[in-house]
């Protein structure tokens, strides 16, 4: 059964006929892309699920926002794709940290249950409930809106290229200089060394800069079809001994947004948490489950 | 530590307390107690070091404390990933010195740091001092392994690819879900260089934007610190000169006459007549009119340098006095001293807390003039400005009152918590920043859950099908 609500009430009302008929149930939320206005002090925006990056992108831009680098590809999903995929919805910040894109999500989960996270920084209130959907995809509960993180427009951004002639050296360059506190908008690995792209205020991309070393250079990254995935750093050492094309978006010290010509490799196991999830979310199996 | 436990501690009024302390070290031994809990209908609660401050360790009904010290292992770094696996027992002390001998830092420093463990830390999502730029712990953990009421081991991927990030599901447990044994972290190099500033606002409100400021501008500081005008006269007075100071307490078997006996006596009364009357005390507000920031950078010298110079400026063009580094020195030569203050405020009678919430940037000021008039007539209150982030910071409320006897002070106490609690949410903060909810905010978690409460119980159910693990906290029922 494939529905297209128009509203989080239409999506309930079809995930309990789709439960009361044991169906699965394929939901596609275009429907789902209304955009709040910007809160310009806390630089977040509370948007629909089915909206899609680059869109919201667009908006931010006129209030002198952006979601920061994103490869093509990504700034091509909708928020839900973004953030109940692979990616998780996930960005690097400053320091090579992972922080999530949104600080607030509103979830329904396979049971119909509609759960709205509260939006602040961090907390301290108990189990983080955004895991039901941040890299679930949609099989325990579907996101339905989210308050998105922005971030200024840079004033400025430049590509460096760096001489790090042994590959085997590249990816602890990376991993040091994301730790001493320069955050990397993306770089791209090839025989001759690294480019490398930086974005923020003036001052602070001239620092990084004199910290890196290496010259300006006009390179950007590639335009061409290229596969898209998160990988953890030791499959990443080995992309950068072996791939011809291969870029890390985002890159921080947990994982990296890789471009890419071959697939990334990933285990094939799965937490009984998620299984225990799973049950608790979605009883009557209405959102499928994951091919193993 | 948790406060409502010391004030009827003072009292003779401790609820009943565990039967059994165990202090297992292997998860072999773990399992083996999960199936006598099981068999017995047994609570088991967690613990590790006892720094909690919500009653999360407390044993309601009795039940078996869980001591977790003995999962006391500090793994060696792993340089290519950055990462290293502690034990849940260990002290944060220890996991520091054990990281700083290998050249790394965890980046962790919560003012409870000799007395909280790793699993504590995860268990509460804990903040350090410096979260600004290291993040919180559930920005630092990558994976973790428990021992869940079922008596399965699980360990969470550290990268979870086609599924969700259960790593966050065991992370704020509070030990309801099962019993955290170890976890693997991102951990940094030791910071080569730190940079020390200080400054004066004329209000809060001029303060905060300074803060907000630099972290819209990408700006990373270790440490941010508003205090307000109270506590900026209070506590937040720094010496411009550090001073080296070394401290003790004498424990009461120790203390002789005066220490003992008229020293909290007049303590005593002193209290009653001043903390009793918080109304009149909070009044005085208006007559303190600065608000000190301190800010402290650190990393490699020319990325720290450029971020402290961009931050100088910003906080002048928010109308800053700039006070020299004295005052952000003096704080981290004693950033861990206000843990052991405590005591003496109990002593003379009275009841001390903290109350710590996070907020967007847009509802910052109201949640501070909200909690404050909400708790003016209960309370002293001071509060500080920290953790701070893109999109908020926590705010940080320090809370001392007294009454006539103790059943009005625990009266008072109670009457405060409600007021501070419902006027942070109304204003648009959550319920805890760092701090976890235990017993204290256990009902305000659970009136602001919806339809998640049934996602809760039904998870909990699938990971402790019994309901022994540490029952009664969080947002479930006893």
């Amino acid at each position: 059964m494939i529905v297209r609500p128009a509203d989080v009430a239409a999506l309930k009302e079809a995930l309990q006929v789709a439960a009361s008929r044991k169906q699965q149930l394929t939901v596609d939320r275009r429907e789902l892309v209304f955009v709040d206005a910007i809160t310009d002090h806390s630089m977040t925006v509370r948007v629909g699920a089915g909206l899609r990056l680059d869109q919201l992108e667009i908006v931010a831009g006129v209030a002198g926002l952006s979601l920061g680098a994103l490869p093509p590809e990504v700034k091509a999903l909708t928020l839900a794709e973004a953030v109940e995929g692979t990616w998780r919805g996930m960005r690097a910040v400053v320091g090579g940290r992972l922080e999530p894109m949104c600080s607030a999500v509103e979830l329904i989960t396979g049971d119909g249950h509609i759960i709205s996270t509260h939006a602040g920084p961090r907390h301290a209130a108990g189990i983080d409930l955004s895991s039901l959907v941040c890299g679930g995809h949609g099989h325990s509960a579907l996101l339905t809106s989210a308050t998105v993180r922005l971030e200024l427009v840079p004033e400025s951004e430049v590509v460096v290229h760096v001489e790090v002639r042994e590959r085997a050296k590249m990816a602890q360059w990376l991993r040091d200089t994301m730790s001493a506190g320069v955050r990397l908008d993306w770089a791209r690995v090839h025989d001759g060394g690294l480019d490398v792209a930086l974005s923020g205020s003036y001052r602070l991309v001239a620092a990084w800069m004199s910290f890196i070393g290496g010259l300006k250079t006009d390179r950007q990254p590639s335009t061409d079809e290229l596969l898209l995935a998160e990988a953890a750093w030791p499959e990443i050492e080995r992309r950068i001994e072996t791939d011809d094309t291969l870029e890390l978006w985002r890159p921080s010290l947990v994982s990296c947004v890789i471009r890419s010509e071959r697939p990334a490799e990933h285990q094939a196991s799965r937490s009984p948490l998620f299984t225990m999830l799973k049950h608790a979310a979605d009883s009557a199996g209405v959102l499928g489950s994951p091919s193993p | 530590m948790w406060p409502l436990g010391l004030l009827w501690a003072r009292q003779q009024k401790i609820p009943s307390p565990a039967d059994v302390i165990v202090w297992p070290e292997s998860e072999h031994e773990l399992q083996a107690l999960v199936v006598v809990a099981r068999e017995h209908r047994l609570p088991l609660i967690p613990y590790g070091a006892g720094s909690g401050v919500c009653g999360g360790t407390w044993a309601l009904n009795g039940g078996i404390i869980v001591d977790l010290k003995r999962f006391d292992s500090v793994g060696r770094v792993d340089a290519s990933s950055h990462t290293v696996n502690i034990g849940a027992g260990v002290l944060g002390t220890v996991v520091e010195q054990e990281l700083n001998a290998q050249g790394w830092t965890l980046g962790h420093f919560p003012s409870s740091i000799a007395m909280s463990t790793v699993g504590g830390w995860l268990a509460t999502r804990s903040a350090g001092q410096c979260s600004s730029r290291y993040g919180k712990i559930e920005d630092m953990v990558r994976s973790v392994r428990a021992v869940l009421g079922t008596g399965e081991v699980v360990e969470t991927p550290s990268l979870p690819t086609g599924q969700p990030d259960v790593t966050q599901l065991l992370v704020g447990s509070e030990g309801t879900l099962g019993l955290l044994t170890s976890a693997t972290f991102t951990v940094h190099r030791v910071a080569p260089s730190r940079l020390f500033m200080s400054y004066l606002f004329d209000s809060v409100e001029k303060g905060v934007e300074a803060i907000r400021l630099m972290f819209r501008h990408g700006l990373r500081p270790a440490v941010v610190r508003l205090y307000d005008p109270f506590d900026t006269a209070v506590v937040g007075n720094h010496s411009t000169e550090p001073v080296a100071k070394v401290k003790t307490v004498t424990p009461p078997s120790e203390r002789g006459f005066f220490q003992k006996v008229a020293l909290p006596r007049v303590l005593k009364a002193v209290s009653q007549r001043t903390l009793g009357r918080p109304l009149l005390l909070n009044a005085l507000q208006g007559t303190f009119k600065k608000s000190r920031l301190i800010v402290i950078f650190e990393g490699e010298e020319v990325i720290a340098s450029t971020e402290a110079a961009h931050a100088h400026d910003l906080a002048l063009k928010c109308g800053a006095t700039f006070t020299g580094d004295g005052p952000a020195r003096d704080w981290l030569t004693r950033r861990y001293d206000v843990v052991f203050k405590m005591h003496r405020l109990l002593e003379a009678g009275n009841f001390v807390d903290t109350f710590e919430v996070a907020a967007p940037w847009d509802r910052v000021l109201s949640v501070y003039d909200s909690v404050r008039t909400a708790v003016a007539s209960w309370a002293f209150v001071l509060c500080h400005f920290s953790h701070a982030y893109a999109d908020g910071c926590s705010l940080y409320f320090s809370l001392i009152g007294s009454g006539a006897n103790e059943a009005e002070v625990e009266a008072r106490y109670d009457r405060m918590w409600s007021a501070a609690v419902g006027a942070a949410v109304a204003a648009g903060a959550n319920v805890s920043h760092h701090h976890g909810i235990g017993l204290l905010k256990r009902d305000a978690l659970a009136s602001g859950l919806g339809d998640a409460r049934h996602v809760l119980a039904a998870f909990k159910r699938q990971c402790d099908p019994d309901g022994i693990m540490n029952p009664g906290k969080l947002w479930g029922t006893t």
